[in-house]
């Protein structure tokens, strides 16, 4: 049934780009049809040199993805465990949550340089605070009946962040690893952009300037066929480690 | 106070043994909440379990039931006197052998765990037994509680009473000598509620379980403790204790309808509803 809808809605939104293609409400040169972007996807999926671009980001996305996740859980845990630290750290965690990526890559550049290293670095600062934040809350937050439970049947501090702690905030945590996925793909296109001689992000441009509008429209594509694949990712890892969760939750709606 | 009650029960049959140590001990326990505005809650409660009896605690609501229990198995720390449990205070934290099943069962579950795996939580300080015999046993045990089907159903896929009963089988999983049960029939309809008291009964039987139960239902109190604690208003302490000589097995007709059984229950409500008409609390003398 689901799949019905979904495939009524690509129709008509497939329709109505075509319609708009039709009128002409822009010149096809910039508004190509929807065809037109799938021989042009043909392509680049075809193309081992746009491909390697595109599993470059990927990569870089997933490896700085796999970086900020444990530092960020170790970070918020600290700070939830020792309060000190997070009062110290509020001021700067305030003034750099709000910077975009793309703000901080020429610090970054002047700092560190090129490669693979800046994507790391970008990508963590952008894609850290997700994680941070939802696992210091969800520390925070462990209820004193849980606890006490825990207390009652003879857990030993060590046990207690095992057995109790750690199981009941492992579902907010994952709502900021599943942000952080995606803002660590959005950091590895946004360094490609201005900082990459390779990439999804740097094809991206290089063929926004040479006018090759189809593939612009078909590499936008790839960006958001990235997004589901790294989301389907995350969502897998979820249900390997608290696919309890997921049940309870999907049951409660049902 | 002792012999009233026991006069008005009848015959005299289950007076702890004054030669045998007190399993637990509460000695003039006494706590306060609060910084700027103190709220007593326990103006010091003492009172004594022997092996092998079924305490009743019964005291009107707020009056700190919930709080004596907490201190009892060694999870709040009393501001005053202290608490023995098999000779030791239990001052550290809840000793092994002492077991509670919290009043807010359902939050009390792991969520994360089903029904066997909270059972098996409950015996993680168990350890002279293999992992396949502990699995054997909490089976058992879920079974015994009515559970027979449902030991892989985590505990929000089964009803508020199916939950009390995972909550009752985690506590006795742990072979405790000590049984503290926080009005864990509270939140269950009338008839369920019957069936869950016997079936608390024949437990505490066949495994030989010493337990404590706090009631705020006069008649359930009557019906399953070999002798009653009635508490004061706020702070609470320990008014009157009343032993309770009515033959076992008990049964929900004949029991209740026993002439030793109304007389209990008549002295308890009298007094019950004389400290609220008094305001009488634990603070007087
Ligand atoms: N942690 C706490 N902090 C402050 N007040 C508390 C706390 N726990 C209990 N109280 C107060 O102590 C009183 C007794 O509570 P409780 O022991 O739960 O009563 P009962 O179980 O008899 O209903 C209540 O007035 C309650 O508000
Ligand atoms: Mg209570």
């Amino acid at each position: 049934m689901i799949w019905l809808h979904r495939a009524i809605a690509l129709t008509l939104i497939v329709t109505i780009w075509q319609i708009g293609v039709w009128a002409a409400l822009v010149p096809e040169r910039f508004l190509p049809a929807p065809w037109t972007v799938i021989q042009a996807l043909a392509r680049i999926l075809t193309s081992p040199d746009d491909m390697r671009a595109v599993a470059m980001t990927l990569l870089r996305a997933l490896a700085g993805f796999a970086l900020t996740v444990p530092l960020g859980i170790a970070l918020g845990a600290l700070a939830a465990f020792v309060p000190q630290v997070e009062r110290a750290l509020r001021p700067w965690t305030e003034l750099l949550r709000p910077l975009p990526p793309a703000a901080i890559i020429p610090i970054s550049i002047f700092t560190i340089g090129f490669g693979l290293k800046l994507y790391l670095f970008i990508i963590t600062f952008a894609a850290i605070w997700p994680v941070y934040f939802n696992t210091l809350a969800a520390f925070a937050g462990t209820n004193d009946v849980l606890m006490r439970t825990g207390h009652a049947f003879g857990c030993s501090r060590t046990a207690l962040v095992r057995e109790i702690v750690l199981p009941h905030a492992l579902p907010q945590i994952f709502i900021g690893i599943r942000i952080a996925a995606s803002v660590a793909l959005i950091g590895s296109v946004v360094t490609d952009i201005f900082a990459g001689q390779t990439g999804l992000g740097y094809l991206l441009f290089e063929r926004a300037f040479a006018l090759r509008v189809p593939d612009v429209f078909a590499l936008t594509l790839i960006c958001g066929l990235n997004g589901m694949l790294f989301n389907q990712m995350v969502l897998l890892l979820r249900r390997l480690v608290i696919g309890w969760h997921d049940q309870m939750m999907a049951e409660a709606a049902a | 106070m002792w012999m009233e009650g026991a006069m008005a029960a009848g015959s005299v049959t289950n007076l702890p043994n004054p030669n045998r140590p007190p399993l637990l001990a509460a000695d003039t326990v006494t706590k306060s909440f609060g910084t700027t505005s103190i709220t007593e809650v326990l103006g010091g409660v003492s009172f004594s379990v022997t092996e092998g009896e079924f305490v009743s605690v019964v005291g009107p609501s707020g009056c700190g039931k919930t709080t004596l229990l907490l201190a009892l198995s060694g999870l709040l720390r009393p501001d005053g006197g202290d608490v023995s449990f098999a000779g030791a205070s239990v001052r550290g934290g809840t000793p092994p052998g002492l077991a509670i099943v919290f009043q807010d069962y359902s939050r009390s579950l792991l969520p994360w765990k089903t029904n066997l795996g909270n059972v098996l939580f409950g015996m993680r300080r168990v350890n002279d037994v293999s992992a396949a015999q502990k699995t054997e046993r909490a089976m058992a045990l879920l079974d015994s509680v009515g559970l027979n089907g449902f030991e892989r159903h985590y505990p929000w896929q089964v009803s508020g009473g199916m939950q009390q009963r995972v909550a009752i089988a985690r506590g006795i999983a742990s072979q405790s000598r000590l049984l503290l049960l926080d009005e864990p029939l509270a939140a269950v309809d009338a008839q369920t509620r019957a069936e869950m008291q016997d079936l608390l009964l024949g437990i505490a039987k066949q495994y030989g379980q010493t337990c404590v139960l706090v009631t705020h239902d006069v008649e359930e109190a009557v019906y399953m403790g070999d002798r009653i604690l009635v508490l004061s208003n706020r702070p609470a302490r320990v008014v009157r204790e009343i032993a309770v000589a009515l033959p076992r097995p008990r049964d929900q007709i004949e029991t209740r309808e026993s002439a030793p059984f109304l007389a209990i229950r008549h002295e308890v409500l009298s007094l019950i509803r004389s400290m609220r008409r008094g305001g009488a609390t634990g603070a007087a003398p």
